[in-house]
């Protein structure tokens, strides 16, 4: 049977919300399409024609989702949205043996004293009017109210925008799996060991599912293959680095010095009890195609390329990197970071099945971000693109594309406005590095009156991802582009070399543009040249307590 | 290293050759895990994979040589639970610790150690 329920998101990477719905949807066919959404940015959303079983499979795989309600009302007046409560509880005669209400806010918090917040729970519980205990732990029943106070990032308004009512379902699955993939008792991790909430995102946005094959191509200590096995795909992956695959070499971790026997990725599926879901890793150079015997091999491939910045980044060309030495030492032969993208869709054209997606992250300077940018290839679609914001320069995307055309297929025509134009031409350490510079000036200028510091220490993107701006999940826009990309205006591709003086145009939505905060860069030289370390911990991923040291020797 | 991933390996990737396809197999240390009989997967990795290879492999190895596959992959293999689990062992239980794998055309030798296969070359050799 169907009915309609409301849904409580995470606030966590809001923009991620609806490129995992998306995956999920993919994965499982449960039709998430009627569903009623005040405004992009709230987290409470209702959907119609669900079942509960449906139910059931999102509240084990959407890691945005926090809790499934039944729905009961919904009001942008209180009083009103109390009256509706009293007359659904005496038509549904609802009862129960013990219960507790909740209220959500959003954009707003309350304590636990907040009176406004006593006031209401009283209100509600009149208006429930039910016959049997309050029970603040495992009660019977919970009920809650939403209540959404405006977009993220804007003064809270007075009263809330929107309320809705609704009692509790179920809870997902999110911390628990978040929680079971904590990197601090991992057994096996690197320095660009993938956060657990991204990771399993990706897995969504991947759409794996119980008998899908994945291949991470730069699997490093395997955190992206460990999240799709969660969700219960088998999976396969090289690394150019034989030291870390064998588990040698140097511990990431701040009190230990050397890696121990059997740290290793097999180590790390064992710990978590999926050692089935662990086929093999290999020693392998993934810019080498023909490694692969067949064509669409693998469901998915899921992974973060190595940026040149934290992690090195080789072609065969160079020595196996050792571990003992920094990070940071420039091997011989430097692999492009924009040969990096256009081999990885080059060999996801080829071992992907048709159908298949390819999830991989993009840094990108924001000034310089304009949608083509992102890599393409006539035989990929854009799926979704979401930002997660790193500094005020740089932030990385997580695009997720999907092979709708076999190789086999194309003809010469289907190149023309690939543009894969090498925005990258310089290495991005290169260009890193180059505004690190500049942007400690501006870190300088800020710091001395005291204002707004650009949100370098968080690893999460507490402002900047939430902005509405992130129309970026939208769909597919940049898959469409017809082949005349060659007749596009010039503006972004004649990139001048130093991205940091370029006005700001990075931003998503070119139309608010204005509001961005690159500025900052054209600002006198000031100042001195302190070590860019904020930004840097930044870029690489989120283990940065794990991985200042490598960092920072690097730079000085 | 699982047969199912030997499956799907070529030294196509050294300069001079064509196919480099299916590699040999030397083993000096084998292991068997178990692993849950997932059905559905192994009649998807049918699909893809090459079977005379995987027949081939399992006489390769000491642990396996004694197993009988059919010669043909028939729909009614395909479809017959002991023969699926039969194939799932072949792909999934039996491992490659130490060994290498042999390039058919240059006799290029790619080292397995401790169950992981190395598929570097030479600058020389691309
Ligand atoms: C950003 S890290 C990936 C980390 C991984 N997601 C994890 O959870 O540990 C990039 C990895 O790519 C590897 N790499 C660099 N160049 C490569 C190449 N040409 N082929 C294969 N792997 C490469 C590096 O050794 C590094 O482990």
């Amino acid at each position: 049977m169907a009915s309609t329920f409301v849904m409580h998101f995470s606030n966590d990477f809001p923009g991620f919300l609806d490129a995992e719905l998306k995956g999920i949807v993919d994965a499982t066919g449960i039709d998430l399409s009627s569903s009623e959404i005040y405004s992009p940015d709230c987290p409470f959303r209702k959907y119609h024609n669900l079942t509960l079983d449906d139910v059931t499979t999102l509240c084990s795989r959407s890691i945005s989702l926090r809790a499934v309600y039944e729905y009961w009302c919904e009001s942008e007046s209180l009083e009103d949205l109390l009256h509706q409560v009293s007359v659904h509880v005496q038509q549904e005669k609802e009862s129960c043996t013990s219960y507790k209400i909740c209220i959500e806010p959003f954009n707003r918090s309350y304590t636990n004293r907040t009176k406004e917040r006593l006031l209401r729970i009283d209100a509600l519980a009149e208006a429930l009017n039910i016959d049997a205990p309050v029970k603040l732990s495992q009660p019977d029943a919970v009920y809650s109210m939403f209540e959404y106070f405006g977009p993220h990032g804007t003064q809270s308004t007075a009263e809330p925008l929107k309320f809705y009512f609704g009692k509790l379902v179920s809870e997902s699955g999110r911390e628990r799996s978040i929680r079971k993939f904590n990197i601090k008792t991992r057994k096996f991790i690197g320095n660009t060991s993938m956060d657990p909430t991204l990771s399993l995102l990706m897995a969504n946005m991947a759409g794996v599912t119980r008998s899908s094959l994945v291949l991470d191509p730069f699997v490093g200590t395997g955190s992206l293959l460990l999240a799709c096995a969660h969700y219960g795909a088998y999976t396969v992956g090289t690394d150019i680095n034989k030291v870390l695959l064998h588990g040698r070499g140097r511990s990431s971790r701040a009190k230990k010095t050397w890696r121990g026997r059997d740290e290793n990725v097999r180590a790390n599926f064992i710990q978590y009890n999926m050692e089935d879901k662990y086929l093999d890793v290999l020693v392998a150079d993934a810019s080498k195609h023909n490694l692969w015997a067949m064509e669409g091999l693998f469901d998915a491939v899921v992974t973060d390329p190595p940026y040149g910045i934290r992690e090195q980044t080789l072609k065969l060309e160079a020595p196996a990197p050792d571990s003992r030495k920094p990070y940071f030492m420039p091997p011989t032969s430097q692999y492009n970071l924009s040969d990096v993208f256009t081999d990885l869709l080059a060999l996801c054209s080829r071992c992907l099945t048709l159908g298949g997606k390819l999830v991989f992250w993009l840094p990108i300077f924001r000034p310089d971000y304009h949608e083509e940018n992102i890599p393409s290839h006539p035989c990929f679609k854009l799926v979704s693109n979401c930002e997660q914001i790193l500094s005020t320069f740089i932030a990385r995307r997580l695009i997720t594309l999907q092979k709708v055309r076999e190789p086999s297929s194309l003809k010469e025509d289907d190149w023309v406005g690939i543009t894969n134009k090498d925005h990258y031409s310089e290495s991005f350490r290169d260009r890193y590095f180059q505004i690190s510079d500049q942007l400690n000036r501006v870190d300088l200028c800020e710091d001395s009156t005291g204002s707004t510091k650009p949100a370098t220490g968080s690893t999460k993107p507490a402002t900047g991802s939430t902005k509405p701006a992130t129309g970026s999940t939208k769909p597919a826009t940049g898959s469409t582009k017809p082949a005349t990309g060659s007749t596009k205006p010039a503006a972004g591709s004649t990139k001048p070399a130093t991205g940091s003086t370029k006005p700001a145009t990075g931003s998503t939505k070119p139309a608010t543009g204005s509001t961005k905060p690159a500025t900052g860069s054209t600002k006198p030289a000031t100042g001195s040249t302190k070590p860019a370390t904020g930004v840097g911990s930044n870029l690489g991923n989120s283990v940065s307590s794990y991985s200042e040291t490598t960092l920072n020797s690097s730079v000085t | 290293m699982k047969i199912l991933t030997h499956n799907m390996l070529t030294s196509n990737i050294i300069k001079s050759v064509k196919d480099g396809y299916p590699l040999k197999i030397a083993a000096t240390e084998v292991q068997e895990v178990d692993v849950d009989f997932n059905p559905e997967f192994i009649q998807r990795l049918l699909a893809k994979l090459n079977w005379s290879v995987i027949c081939e492999a399992i006489t390769q190895l000491d642990a396996t040589k004694d197993i009988e596959l059919p010669e043909n992959l028939t729909d009614e293999v395909k479809e017959d639970e002991d023969m699926l689990r039969k194939i799932h062992h072949v792909l999934l239980e039996v491992e490659v610790i130490e060994g290498k794998l042999i390039c058919p055309e240059t006799g290029r030798e790619f080292p397995i150690n401790k169950g992981i296969p190395n598929m570097l070359l030479n600058d020389e050799e691309v």
